[in-house]
């Protein structure tokens, strides 16, 4: 009976950071094609909702079970994976109503890692796997991608600078409608399966799930879909200004650059077996734009601003995970622990929402 | 260490294909625009010619633009 409490308890707080994880990343998709006019901010933010609906979709493989390689899986508890959420999304929403972009899929594992070397020491945790699956791609996304994008800028500025600038424009925000729903539909077939893998692994640790039979239940997808969808639906209002105006002023061109980077740095990362972060990519595709065009373009203060969270995203969401998973047992190993956590979770994140600023965009929507 | 834990195969092959696919996007869709721009530019001043070799070339780059958003898309579903 506790651990089928556990297990629901789970499976929502599982959902409500998918719901976050839409919510945060929205920008990562949206927030060029709105910066440039390319699509106004309700077609935006409805098609990349659609589209992440339907990645979740394409790809049923659930591409990676959450810190696989990181933390001994085998040593994972209900609790473990609760704690690890419970960091993640609290960090998600911290960061959000700072307007800075973080990878959820790193607050994810860190809250795991968190958890995970509070209940079972550090010889749960393995460091070597931490180095190769998440701080060395952290290095790399960024880079690949303000590389690519900053390459695709500065052919397209030779291929079409002495063009006309109205058409010219045009075009570009015709290509913007496609490169960016590229993008959304590759974050759906991304980060909806963190979900799914997440609420398996907890059906698995209950037993609901046999551990020689492992398979999606189709639930589990359709949940995942539309928690991700509803919360791309519903926006990042203040991570969308800060992607799409305060890092660099762009143009059609460069949105289309950035995106287009974007899309295929994590389609070609997924494809060959090495996950990239969607926000570390899109933000350096962002930033590589802005930069080829002319190097003082990108506002430096926020482009650090943004590394900082990044950096602080793992040992941030890792001590909150740990604290949480400390907290739930002092109510013992029932349900009760996750339960109060859970409330004062939704009472932190409604004290925050209530105390946000209001971005200009999210109320002219 | 860091030399002997990752991937490194993996991580040229996306930095490579990376690279490519995006530089090959942007020539296509900027040949596209291009092609367009020019197209009604010519045949506006009559140059029927030069207009039907600026529409193939728009035609030609953004059937490749097109191709590229299609495998893209084939490659998610074969994950």
């Amino acid at each position: 009976m506790g651990g089928d409490a556990i297990l629901v308890i789970v499976v929502v707080t599982a959902l409500a950071f998918d719901f976050t994880n839409g919510f945060h990343d929205t920008a990562n998709v949206v927030a060029t094609s709105i910066s440039t006019r390319s699509l106004s901010p309700r077609i935006a933010v409805g098609l990349a909702s659609i589209l992440n609906f339907a990645g979740a979709f394409i790809s049923l493989k659930v591409a990676a079970t959450i810190a696989k390689g990181i933390v001994d899986t085998g040593a994972v508890t209900t609790t473990i994976v609760f704690a690890g959420l419970v960091g993640a999304i609290a960090w998600n929403v911290l960061t959000w109503y700072f307007g800075l972009p973080s990878s959820s899929s790193h607050a994810l594992i860190g809250g795991v890692v968190g958890a995970m070397f509070v209940a079972k020491g550090a010889g749960a945790v393995n460091g070597a796997g931490l180095l190769s699956s998440v701080i060395v791609p952290a290095l790399i996304a960024p880079v690949l991608a303000f590389c690519a994008a900053g390459a695709a800028i500065l052919i397209v500025y030779r291929i079409v600078g002495a063009m006309r600038p109205g058409p010219t424009t045009r075009g570009f925000r015709l290509g913007q409608v496609i490169s960016g729903n590229m993008l959304a539909l590759s974050h759906g077939t991304n980060d909806a399966q963190k979900t799914m893998g997440v609420i398996t692994l907890a059906l698995v640790a209950s037993g609901h799930i046999a551990k020689s039979h492992v398979q999606v239940p189709t639930w589990v997808v359709a949940s995942a879909a539309t928690a991700i969808a509803l919360g791309t639906y519903v926006g990042g209002w203040r991570i969308i200004k800060t992607m799409g105006m305060r890092i660099i002023k762009m143009d059609a061109a460069q949105g289309f650059s950035a995106q287009s980077a974007g899309a295929t740095v994590i389609l070609a990362s997924s494809h060959f077996g090495y996950p990239l972060s969607t926000t570390h990519v899109i933000s350096g595709g962002i930033m590589g734009a802005g930069a080829a065009k002319r190097l003082s373009a990108v506002r430096w203060g926020v482009a650090g601003n943004i590394a900082g969270a990044w950096v602080l995203t793992l040992p941030a969401a890792a001590a909150i995970g740990g604290a949480v998973w400390g907290i739930t047992r002092l109510f013992g190993t029932g349900a009760v622990g996750p339960l109060v956590v859970a409330m004062i979770l939704i009472a932190l994140v409604v004290f925050m929402f209530a105390r946000r600023p209001r971005v200009v965009a999210e109320a002219t929507r | 260490m860091i030399a002997t834990i990752v991937n490194w195969t993996a991580v040229g092959k996306v930095v490579l294909y990376s690279m490519v696919v995006t530089v090959g996007v942007s020539v296509a869709f900027g040949l596209a625009v291009r092609g367009t721009t020019r197209f009604a530019d010519v045949r506006r001043a009559g140059r029927a010619a030069a207009a039907t070799a600026y529409a193939a070339v728009a035609v030609a780059a953004f059937g490749a633009s097109l191709a590229a958003v299609g495998y893209g898309i084939y490659l998610m579903t074969q994950r």
